[in-house]
């Protein structure tokens, strides 16, 4: 059998598969290293970074739903100088190229921690977080209003040379608005779809369960969605696409390819088995070879309407 | 570590109540008490998530086949609660489960330098689960006394376990149909204080106990002072969802920072397992 060629490129980042790990779903990456090879996926994107420690929100903040979860952590990261001076050294020493996941209380917050990032070598890209719809600043502010998208993504690119993925927001009335808004500012490529809103109450106590009330829902329940939205999108913008939602199995990555996503990025699996990311790379590499598939590239988009 | 396992036995050992045996592997003996597994109950995706249950037991049997040579296993202790656990007390000997463990930090007992201390265990219902182990360890070395409480009779669990241990156990239940009637705090004190001379001292400064998280209070529906300046809560905070900051507890209300002034308990609420309330599973 021939070894499908599994490589793709998403702004100028060679990987050597199109998986990556969803940002808040990877910890910092040496959390998974005792259950999988993090040298067998494309990309890890770690933990969205904020320029000052956060401790996120109150508990409890994850709920299981059908199908799915929901979650209102509120970004608790540990701030871009530790993560600088304690994640980045391990992450150093793995063969996989590590995007950064930002965001910022205001505009200016996004600029600064761009300029940091900036000088750090080993960060491969950046990837912008218009959409956390579980903090009230920063987060979806930016996310659901295209002007304010732009001047966001505007902004970061004026302050890195990296590579700028921006993340998309689902909770908006047309995503394809938002998408090009970004791109025409400067995104090299769109990642989508960040959780939907949602939330969950417990009869007994007639209380919501969450303490934020409301969180994002995530996992298998909201693949059709974000299916939906990235094949609106890719056919909307010419910059490479990163599929966002629900994907379990190399059969689910391999439908968002087939919709237009260049890579795509495993998430909740990662809750439920540490080694999704790497069982799924490996399934769509035999996936490939079983039906004659030479490269992955040749699945980009490739959804027969 | 993550592994396939196979249910021993799974029988149900109070009215709601289940225990179970699975096998693991021998590196699952490594575990310490206060750790946790997390039990992939379907392989669907509804329930999605993992369960985690605290370590009731572990070890390794002789197998009656040969050449099989010695068998390690975990036990979990669990209430029936919702759709996951229901599922759960369906499974049969020979059913196969995706499990990962050991998780979480274990009870954080300190620096043992006194091997005369007496130790004085405290837990409610399924909450005394995560405690055999540790008594199991602790008698190894000290004189330890448990304090086990429930709403009825059915909600406190193997006693006799403990009692086959060498702990010297009290029982006390909401309703008084098992040992004195009221809560095991309230039980404990008097029993402490009268087998001391010093009115209402404990038998040692610091006697770790297993409690029930005592941050919100609001919640708790018989709360009652506790003395947390003499008593030694272990904190017992695992951290499975480490990986999206899931189940975190803000540094400033870890276990150990709690004041004695404002820590409140109750006993209905279990401590077992990954803090129920955090993750909210059924």
């Amino acid at each position: 059998m021939i070894q499908a060629d599994m490589s793709v490129e998403i702004a100028g980042i060679k990987m050597r598969n199109p998986v990556m790990t969803a940002s808040g779903t990877f910890g910092y990456g040496q959390e998974f290293a005792g259950y999988m090879d993090l040298e067998s996926i494309g990309a890890m994107i770690t933990k969205g970074l904020s320029l000052k420690p956060k401790a996120g929100n109150n508990t409890p903040r994850i709920v299981e739903t059908p199908g799915g979860m929901l979650n209102a952590i509120g970004l608790q990261n540990v701030g871009v100088d530790a993560f600088i001076s304690e994640k980045l050294p391990f992450l150093k020493k793995i063969n996989t190229p590590v995007i950064v996941n930002l965001y910022g209380n205001s505009l200016e917050e996004y600029g600064e921690l761009a300029a940091r990032i900036d000088g750090v070598k080993e960060v491969a890209g950046i990837e912008v977080n218009i959409s956390c719809p579980n903090v009230k600043q920063g987060g979806i502010v930016f996310g659901t209003d295209p002007a304010a998208a732009a001047e966001v993504v505007a902004l970061v690119r004026r302050s890195t040379k990296k590579p700028l993925i921006v993340k998309l927001s689902p909770n908006v009335t047309d995503v394809v608005t938002m998408a090009r808004a970004c791109v025409d500012a400067g995104a090299e490529s769109i990642s989508l779809i960040n959780t939907l809103t949602g939330m969950a109450i417990d009869l007994k106590s007639r209380r919501p369960v969450l303490a934020n009330i409301t969180g994002g829902l995530s996992g298998p329940a909201i693949k059709p969605v974000a299916l939906r939205m990235v094949w609106q999108v890719a056919k909307a913008v010419k910059v490479p696409i990163i599929g966002i939602g629900g994907i379990m199995t190399a059969t689910d990555a391999l439908e968002f390819i087939l919709a237009g996503a260049t890579a795509v990025q495993v998430g909740t699996a990662s809750f439920l088995n540490p080694a999704a990311s790497q069982d799924i790379a490996r399934g769509m590499a035999k996936w490939l070879s079983e039906n004659r598939v030479g490269t992955v590239r040749e699945l980009i988009g490739a959804l027969k309407v | 570590m993550q592994f396939q396992s196979q249910v021993l036995s799974n029988n149900e050992v109070s009215p709601g109540y289940f225990r179970m045996r699975m096998t693991a592997p021998p590196a699952v003996l490594e575990a310490s008490a206060g750790q946790f597994v997390m039990v992939k109950v379907s392989s669907a995706i509804d329930p999605l998530l993992r369960r985690p249950f605290g370590i009731y037991d572990m070890g390794t049997f002789v197998t009656p086949f040969t050449d099989c040579g010695h068998q390690t296993f975990v036990e979990i202790l669990y209430k029936v609660v919702g759709r996951g656990t229901g599922m759960l007390a369906d499974l049969h000997q020979g059913d196969h489960l995706d499990i990962i463990a050991p998780l979480g930090k274990g009870f954080d007992l300190g620096d043992d330098d006194d091997d005369e201390e007496k130790k004085v265990l405290i837990g409610g219902g399924v909450g005394l689960a995560p405690l055999y182990l540790l008594a199991k360890e602790l008698v190894k070395g000290h004189k330890v006394r448990l304090f086990a409480g429930g709403r009825s009779k059915e909600d406190v669990l193997c006693i006799t376990e403990f009692e086959r241990l060498g702990v010297e156990t009290y029982v006390a239940t909401d309703d008084g149909t098992l040992g004195d009637q009221g809560l095991v705090t309230q039980v404990m004190m008097k029993h402490l204080a009268t087998g001391n001379k010093r009115k209402g001292s404990l038998p040692a400064d610091r006697s770790p106990c297993c409690v029930p998280w005592p941050g919100s209070p609001k919640r708790c529906r018989s709360p009652v002072r506790f003395p947390w300046k003499r008593l030694w809560p272990v904190e017992w905070a695992p951290v499975s969802a480490a990986l999206s900051r899931g189940s975190t507890i803000p540094r400033t209300r870890r276990i150990s920072g709690v004041s004695a002034r404002t820590g409140r308990c109750s006993t209905r609420r279990s401590c077992s397992g990954i803090r129920r309330q955090d993750l909210a599973l059924v």
